[in-house]
């Protein structure tokens, strides 16, 4: 453990039901936690009892494994390291869109993932969307093409033809790779089965490969090195065993060298096998010593396919070694980790402690979500040490999310009661941790929400906050059935809260417990959680509801004029709306509320065509300061008009959070301000006045800009056999939905259709399709785009989407029925 | 009297002001000079009322009218400044306790027959034994007293309020509560009771509907000579509620003082105040006369206000004021961490209520640093070095932050531009300086 060079931090991610938790229990058997012929089956790190229910994942896992490199190989190892045992913290992430927020939490403490690809499907949605965050977390992939018995079982694949998916799937994962991670400082990441960054095999049989075990088969036959020979399993090289040569492309008697003498084996035996040829199969298990007894010699078919193909190919065997010798240790990863990790100075103590991943620097650890105990309503931190070390009894500093160097907001100073070690299923309490290692905490889960920086230097920054791929879009209010139970209702509410990365849950102002996820099968994990666990009373749940957005759709029809309430002072405002783009890469952060006003100005400027003097004097962000709306000062020349900056800024933040229309945020609003007359004196100039005024003259310019509701879409991506793809159309169709692609999977059956669906129309969408497809067909929603809801919301109407809309948020938050009109914010000169 | 018979058009004013009354008080009391407080839709009769009462009495009366804060509580300050040492009180009234001045209150009673009520309540209430409540409002006492003493016989289980015109602080064992200025006696438990308010829906009503808002309530109007039942305020108590949890993340917390001569308001302030520092929270102290937007708006430090009013005023709608205002109650439930009795238990609005005590509020000690070494840096005295030149106090509170964080900063030093030289200016008196020309 304290062996930073022989640690490796790693995750396992890949799409929905390709096969991640069944292969870490191959990788959990090797270290002899399970017992070998039920790895594969057991699931060992689904936890949950409906996880094992529905066989997916809902939270991720972490065990810690031993490993030792035979000596050999360790010269395959290019980084640092002492001695051939590795300890491998391992974390197990669930593939569902709506969970991939643990994805994000998984990745930030790992520093290696293992891509897990479905050979039969290929690459999907979610892998697309792991290995894009990975990348941006700096996280180092290899990739495993899992399911192989499937391709050779049903597909009934040819060589060649196995050859080319295995090098299709390659390709796409490394167009994504190279897309995302162009000039990373991570060096060249992409996969290449010729180094031994790419597996091969089955995690349901156990049994896996790389083209380095089978370079070592053949070392003798060929004279070569493994790592040359390597080289020759892979791409354009072909053999021919009576030439005895090797050529770069196909000819007459020539084979490529990974059909011939890697696949050829393999299929040998799956044939032989399958077909119950048993004096064949007998030859070839002699002649790929592999052992059996006497017992085991009687076996037939799969059962003996499986245990000879786990006998001579183990797979917990590969994919350690591929662990081990590929992926970085702390010591490697967070030299380049470091400035995308910490948000303070890069030069300062903790900074420094990172980078090297010193023991001896002040303790630095982020916590990036929690673990329940088995003590009701308590929690573990869970998080990695990125510098110093972690012990009991340690006293530290708890910053969480919202903390600021120099500020005692979200700050506590408090004392660790026990550092424990995650070991799945159980924990194991340990003295103290040093950096690099994954640890779980005791006694601090009250003062932080979800997750924080623990550190003992009080300069201390804090640690970047993950970011992540999906958002809350689907909220429901709950609340007790029985009323007298809201305290309860209250505290299971706080543990839901912290139990998960992303739901989120917040009072609206009609005092309705709101609780919102990513999805559909999200928030109902949630509630069930909340339900039967944390809050542990009956729930009364609304129907779920989709958030909006208030947007504008041209330039203010008119100059808006608002006064103070002394009549003292006279703001005039436009709106118009924001760039497009513009929105989209704040969210992103391209464009950065709080980054530096020059760089932003020459961006907007060069990429949107911003006058740059405009560009220069955005004053700020809304809602909360950093949200998709834009202040701009266009004034010229205006008498005390900074003093006043500060409360117009309050004003836009006010007004930008509570939409005119329905009190939703705002988002790709641009408010410029023209001119401002102000009274002399400084008291009538005062926030009293101003705040007010500026929050009302936002509201005119806005209501003078046609106003229109966005709602946001979800990107589904749905795959089926052909017969279903009519059903799957029809419901489409009556969801709003529209199909911008699909395609046939090459070599197989299915088909992929890809299309934007309103969350709205979401709910029951699974179930309705499933009814129309015969269960055929199964979608993955992730949050997408904000899209207009056609239709004026000001006009009422029918058939006008928009203003029923408005018409319901305004009901369902106790606001009066009509839009306020606009004489209500407009003065006249 | 025949001198200011046109005054009184209205038959029944000197009933209306129970003149009667007034003058016995007045003789009663030894001082010369008494106030007379008189509410706004009163006060065209002030005048009038005046000259009676001196003619009468024969001793100086004033009228204040146009209080600072509201009508409903007694305006003592103003009297000390008249030096008056009584007061009359006319109109609704809040019985906002307050310290020790003699007060009669005239509550302006509605002339009513009550027979026709007492008809409506026999005609709903079928079954006799059921436990009623009788609340009403100050201007229907006599009514409500008339009602009480017909109805009573027929119902075994009806309950009367008596008001609490005068703060005497004797045991009475009967009674076991006092709400909003009137002495309640239950037989049962507080939930069997129905409810029966006399009046018309004001804000004394609300608060006896929040305060008994899990029973049956109905609304005897004698105006219009109807009952009907309300609904329960679930919507405005989710909304406090949601006030409520604001308490939580504010650091700043300005108490507003809406009624100055509250008795016991120091002692509740300086209450709050040690609550609030207990709890690492920093406050300020505000007293503005009539709260507005405008004016807390001026605070943008501040993130939640906790108002001290009477119970009539302090429920505010917070959707045009920048930071939500909560109610010391309010405030103290929020502390205590039980901000779900707002809604599941019986909302009592009333500062002098037994439920709220400051003073004993124990902090959760998981929330205060027990470790005793809450942020070192902000305990000690010590200078720290700000910029290059300047220092300032290591002793960093949220405002101070606050107001570094402020855009601008006050006049900078334009430094580009040169000093400019020093000139004679005008010298004189503005009327006529000497340098104008001569006035002849």
């Amino acid at each position: 453990m304290s062996k930073r060079t022989n640690i490796r931090n790693m995750s396992v991610i890949a799409h929905v039901d390709h096969g991640k938790s069944t292969l870490t229990d191959s990788l959990v058997s090797k270290a002899g936690i399970i017992a070998g012929e039920r790895a594969g089956d057991m699931r060992y790190t689904d936890t949950r009892k409906d996880e094992q229910e529905r066989c997916i994942t809902i939270k991720s896992t972490a065990i810690s494994l031993y490993y030792e490199l035979k000596k050999e190989d360790m010269d395959y190892v290019l980084q640092q390291s002492e001695g051939n045992g590795f300890l491998i913290n391992l974390i197990d992430s669930p593939g569902h869109v709506d969970f991939s927020s643990e994805v994000t939490a998984a990745l930030r403490v790992t520093d290696g993932a293992l891509v897990v690809v479905d050979c039969v499907s290929g690459v999907c949605v979610q892998t697309g969307t792991v290995l894009r965050q990975a990348i941006a977390e700096r996280i180092k992939p290899i990739l495993f093409m899992n399911k192989m018995d499937r391709a050779l079982l049903e597909l009934q694949l040819d060589k060649e033809d196995l050859y080319q998916k295995f090098n299709r799937i390659v390709e796409s994962v490394n167009v994504i790779i190279q897309t995302y991670g162009e000039d990373t400082p991570m060096g060249d990441i992409t996969v290449t089965p010729s180094d031994g960054t790419v597996g091969f095999g089955s995690g349901l049989h156990g049994w896996a490969f790389t083209l380095k075990q089978f370079a070592e088969i053949y070392v003798e036959k060929f004279k070569l090195e493994p790592k040359k020979l390597m080289k020759r399993l892979w791409d354009d090289q072909f053999y021919s065993s009576t030439d005895k040569k090797w050529k770069k492309e196909s000819g007459p008697g020539y084979e490529r060298g990974f059909c011939m003498l890697i696949l050829d084996p393999i299929y040998k035996l799956f044939h032989s096998i399958m077909n119950f040829k048993k004096d064949e199969s007998t030859k070839l298990i002699q002649k790929l010593k592999i052992k059996l007894n006497i017992e085991e010699q009687k076996l037939e078919g799969k059962p003996l396919l499986k245990l000879c193909m786990r006998r001579w190919l183990p797979a917990g065997e590969t994919l350690l070694q591929m662990i081990t010798i590929h992926l970085p240790s702390p010591v490697t990863a967070q030299k380049y980790r470091m400035e995308m990790l910490y948000e303070g100075p890069k030069d300062d103590i903790l900074a420094i402690g990172v980078k090297n991943c010193d023991p001896e620097a002040p303790l630095c650890m982020y916590v990036s979500k929690m673990v329940p105990t088995t003590d009701k309503g308590r929690f573990y931190a869970f998080g990695r040490v990125f510098s110093g070390t972690v012990s009991t009894g340690q006293k530290v500093r708890i910053m969480g999310p919202n903390f600021k160097p120099g500020k005692k907001e979200d700050l506590y100073n408090k004392s660790i009661q026990r550092t424990v070690l995650m070991m799945g299923r159980t924990v194991e309490a340990i003295e103290d941790v040093p950096c690099g290692n994954i640890v779980g905490l005791v006694g601090i889960d009250q003062f932080l929400v979800k997750t924080g920086t623990i550190t003992t230097f009080d300069q201390a920054h804090n640690m970047r906050v993950m970011k992540f791929s999906v958002s809350p879009v689907v909220r429901v209010a709950v609340e007790p059935k029985n009323a007298t139970d809201l305290p309860k209702l209250v505290e299971g509410i706080k543990r839901l809260a912290k139990s998960d990365p992303m739901v989120q849950c917040f009072n609206e102002e009609s005092g309705e417990h709101i609780i919102a996820g990513a999805g559909e099968l999200h928030l109902e994990i949630c509630l069930k959680d909340l339900e039967e666990d944390h809050a542990g009373i009956p729930i009364k749940k609304s129907d779920p509801v989709v958030s909006y957005r208030e947007t504008i759709s041209e330039m203010s029809s008119q100059m808006c004029l608002s006064k103070s309430a002394n009549k003292h002072n006279r703001l005039f405002c436009k709106a118009q709306p924001l760039t497009e783009g513009i929105a989209e890469d704040i969210d992103d952060g391209e464009v950065e509320p709080n980054g530096e006003a020059k760089a932003r100005a020459r961006y907007l400027a060069d990429k949107y065509e911003w006058d740059v003097s405009e560009a220069r004097k955005i004053w700020g962000f809304g809602p909360d300061g950093t949200g998709p709306n834009m202040l701009v000062d266009c004034t010229k020349g205006v008498q005390y008009l900074n003093e006043i900056k500060d409360s117009v800024v309050a004003g836009f933040q006010w007004a930008s959070k509570e939409g005119v229309l329905c009190d939703e945020n705002c988002r790709g609003i641009r408010c410029n301000i023209y001119d401002v007359s102000l009274h002399t004196d400084t008291i009538h100039r005062g926030g009293g006045q101003i705040i007010p005024t500026a929050r009302r003259v936002f509201y005119a310019s806005i209501l003078t800009a046609a106003p229109r509701i966005l709602e946001p879409v979800y990107l589904c991506e749905i795959q089926c056999p052909e017969t279903a793809v009519g059903g799957i159309y029809g419901v489409l169709n009556r969801r709003r939905g529209h199909v911008f692609e699909e395609y046939q999977q090459e070599g197989t059956p299915m088909f992929v259709i890809k299309s934007y669906l309103p969350v709205n129309e979401s709910f029951g969408f699974t179930a309705d399709l499933r009814s129309n497809t015969g269960g055929q067909a199964f979608p993955q929603c992730v949050f997408d785009h904000w899209q207009l809801l056609p239709g004026d919301p000001m006009e009422a109407g029918a058939s006008n989407k928009a203003s029923i809309v408005v018409t319901e948020t305004r009901k369902r938050k106790a606001l009066a029925e009509a839009i306020p009109p606009l004489d209500r914010f407009l003065d006249k000169l | 009297m025949a001198d200011h018979g046109q005054y009184f058009a209205h038959t029944n004013i000197p009933n209306h002001f129970e003149l009667e009354r007034c003058c016995e008080f007045i003789q009663n009391c030894d001082c010369n000079r008494v106030a007379l407080q008189v509410p706004s839709e009163l006060l065209k009769y002030a005048v009038a009322l005046t000259n009676v009462l001196e003619a009468k009495t024969g001793k100086n009366i004033f009228i204040i009218g146009d209080s600072p804060y509201h009508s409903c509580c007694i305006d003592e300050i103003q009297a000390q400044k008249l030096n008056c040492n009584c007061i009359i009180h006319f109109g609704n009234s809040c019985f906002s306790r307050v310290t020790a001045i003699p007060t009669l209150y005239i509550f302006n009673e509605l002339q009513v027959d009550y027979l026709p009520l007492v008809e409506l309540v026999q005609n709903l209430f079928v079954t006799r034994d059921t436990p009623i409540l009788l609340i009403y409002n100050t201007n229907c006492y006599k009514l409500a007293k008339g009602m009480y003493t017909v109805l009573k016989s027929d119902y075994i289980n009806l309950e009367y309020s008596e008001l609490l015109t005068e703060h005497t602080t004797e045991a009475d064992t009967h009674v076991n509560e006092i709400c909003f200025g009137r002495k309640i006696s239950l037989k049962f438990s507080r939930e069997n009771y129905t409810v029966l308010f006399i009046g018309e829906e004001n804000r004394t009503c609300l608060n006896f509907k929040l305060a008994f808002h899990s029973n049956n309530f109905y609304l005897l109007s004698p105006n219009s000579n109807s009952i009907t039942q309300l609904g329960n305020e679930s919507k405005l108590l989710k909304k406090r509620y949601y006030l409520m949890q604001k308490v939580d993340s504010a650091a700043i917390i300005g108490i507003l003082i809406g009624n100055m001569w509250l008795a016991d308001c120091l002692h509740i302030i300086s209450d709050i105040k040690s609550a609030l520092r207990k709890k690492g929270k920093e406050y300020y102290t505000i007293s503005m006369g009539n709260i507005q937007p405008t004016k807390l708006a001026n605070f943008l430090e501040i993130d939640i206000f906790v108002l001290l009013g009477c119970p009539e005023n302090v429920i505010l709608d917070s959707s045009e004021f920048y930071k939500p205002i909560i109610t010391p109650n309010e405030l103290y439930l929020s502390l205590t961490d039980s901000h779900c009795s707002v809604i599941t238990d019986n909302y009592i609005n009333d500062v002098n209520s037994n439920i709220v005590n400051f003073s004993s509020l124990r902090i959760n000690e998981e929330i205060h640093d027990t470790d005793g070494n809450d942020f070192s840096e902000s305990q000690t005295t010590e200078l720290q070095v700000k910029y290059d030149y300047a220092v300032q106090d290591k002793r960093q509170n949220d405002a101070t932050v606050f107001l570094r964080d402020r855009t601008w900063q006050g006049l900078e030093p334009n430094a580009e531009i040169a000093p400019s030289i020093v000139q004679t200016g005008q010298t004189g008196i503005p009327i006529h300086y000497s340098s104008e020309p001569s006035l002849q």
